[in-house]
């Protein structure tokens, strides 16, 4: 099984370090590439591959976004939803929500998320900007 | 110089126009054999001040490349030129000079170069027809030829997108004179693409007792959200002629099918299976039907909130959340319902359909999202202000909050105000 998904950020799109020997997956900057289906669906694709293969496993996910746009929302919803597979077949699945204090937009999408995937351990952290 | 036109390097079905190759850059340059001397380089490199890169062949097959001042420091040091003067000139030769077919088009050659590395910036590079050799090439007239290259083909692009920028302006003024004439000093819209020509699309109608107006915002920006514009208005032109003006949710359920159908989505109702060449593609949107007389607006939104101004007293702002899914898009099933909701309005009172590029942009000190917060609490603050002078307020926060942070998508505020009834 492969170890590790590393992809640097871009102006555009975010930091990827998907640590799967390690089970932790972070997702940190803007997402907002031309084609979000082509930048995430390798990402999504090695993802499920992972998750597949896990049993009574705990995974913890990180996820500190500034921005997104509405294509890159579809696809963390698909992300967040691999997650809910994997939660719900026996796994034990955190997701750390990062977000400014101010950023109501931020923390709303993350409640979303939260609200749709009841299976994922959801906590949203507040951090204020560095 | 040679300049003729050449073929592609992939065979296409039509040709395309020619472009520039490693033959436009040629010099031609005599090149020296590896039965040369040392010594007779050194005279070769005194009486042909110009040349930089002396070329060896062995029959018309190139060799190496002889760079000159790497071969004047070679021959500076001690005792150098009594051990190789009368030695082959091979010795301070470059073995595996860059050596390309005189063909090779410029945009190939230039990765050519690159891969080769630092050294072809001092030796350049050995050009050849079918392996002989025909000269040398220097890097400043490739990087030149380039940079011509890119500056046509950015050209093209940016002159195409200008051209379609016109179409989709026309294709909103319908819209536009709609609302000049239905609501006469009443209306401002904010409508900025971000890539010249987007994604976002507004429509108004006037109808005898009222109107219709909506916002759009479909998948993606630039020229494939031009492209979803054109099906959004194609779809929502279809919906009204089978449903009427007066139910934006059977709209919004029309407008979801025609989309579905359009980009044949149909059976790719699980998502997260969808391979990149499977459409996933939609919009969010608010429609909303306005019955003037009878004081109310129904209206139905997918993924887009519906901001609701009330000026008197202390002034009260409202975000009429809508419901979250999106019409169009894989995973929205085909017989999706949007709620429809009514809304009763005085006159004065303020609506305002938004798109996210508005409510996501970027800025302020934290480099936070503006917000839907900041966005009703300007609205509120500018509310006194007749509406050309708070699309100019409004205008002004944005651009402020913005500060130095780039666009990062297409924006659309549509305003509104509920006129005094006649």
């Amino acid at each position: 099984m492969e170890t590790r998904l590393y992809i640097p950020p871009s102006p555009n799109t975010p930091e990827v370090d998907f640590d799967f020997a390690a089970r932790r997956l972070c997702l940190r900057g803007e997402s907002y590439p031309e084609s979000a289906v082509g930048f995430y669906h390798e990402i999504l694709q090695r993802t499920r591959d992972f998750l597949g293969g896990l049993e009574e496993d705990e995974i913890h996910v990180v996820i500190e976004l500034r921005y997104f746009n509405s294509s890159s929302t579809k696809m963390l919803f698909n992300l967040v939803d691999e997650l809910n597979t994997a939660a719900r077949a026996g796994n034990s699945i955190t997701l750390d929500w990062y977000h400014d204090p101010e950023d109501d937009t931020m923390l709303e999408f993350g409640q979303e998320l939260a609200d749709d995937f009841p299976e994922i351990h959801f906590r949203a952290i507040p951090v204020e900007n560095t | 110089m040679i300049t003729q036109s050449l073929r592609s390097p992939v065979p296409e079905d039509l040709p395309r126009q020619p472009m520039a190759s490693a033959r436009d850059l040629l010099i031609p340059v005599d090149p020296v054999t590896p039965n040369h001397t040392n010594e007779q380089i050194a005279r070769i490199f005194s009486l042909k001040r110009q040349v930089q890169n002396l070329p060896v062949v062995h029959g018309e097959r190139p060799m190496g490349l002889i760079n000159r001042s790497l071969f004047h420091n070679m021959m500076a040091r001690p005792y150098y030129p009594e051990l190789y003067s009368r030695q082959s000139c091979i010795a301070f030769m470059d073995k595996n000079p860059l050596v390309v077919e005189a063909d090779t088009p410029i945009d190939t050659l230039t990765v050519l170069a690159v891969q080769t590395g630092e050294k072809v910036f001092a030796d350049g590079f050995i050009l050849v027809e079918g392996g002989r050799y025909q000269g040398v090439g220097q890097v400043m007239d490739l990087m030149r030829a380039m940079n011509d290259l890119l500056a046509r083909q950015h050209r093209q692009l940016v002159d195409s997108i200008d051209y379609a920028s016109l179409i989709q302006s026309s294709l909103l003024k319908s819209s536009r004179q709609a609302l000049a004439h239905g609501f006469p000093d009443a209306h401002w819209v904010l409508w900025q693409p971000r890539d010249t020509v987007g994604g976002d699309i507004f429509q108004c109608i006037n109808l005898a007792d009222g109107f219709l107006v909506a916002v759009f915002d479909c998948t993606g920006h630039g020229v494939p959200g031009a492209f979803m514009t054109l099906i959004a208005g194609a779809a929502l032109e279809r919906a009204i002629a089978r449903h009427g003006h007066d139910d934006p949710s059977a709209l919004l359920a029309s407008m979801n099918r025609y989309i579905k159908q359009t980009l044949s989505q149909h059976g790719a109702s699980c998502q997260t299976q969808a391979l990149p060449d499977n459409s996933d593609d939609g919009l969010e949107g608010v429609i909303l039907r306005g019955f003037l007389h009878a004081g109310h607006v129904i209206h139905a939104g997918a993924g887009m909130p519906l901001i609701h101004i009330r000026p008197e007293g202390e002034g009260h702002g409202q975000v009429i959340r809508s419901e979250r899914r999106g019409v169009g898009y894989a995973a929205t099933p085909v017989d999706q319902r949007w709620q429809n909701q009514r809304l009763d309005l005085m006159p004065g009172q303020r609506l305002y359909l938004v798109s996210d590029g508005v409510i996501d942009q970027i800025g302020g000190p934290r480099r936070i999202a503006f917000g839907k917060s900041r966005l009703v609490q300007c609205l509120l603050d500018t509310r006194a202000l007749d509406m050309a002078g708070q699309k100019d307020a409004f205008a002004r926060c944005f651009t402020d909050y913005r500060g130095q942070q780039a666009q990062r998508d297409d924006l659309t505020l549509l305003a509104l105000q509920w006129p005094a009834t006649t």
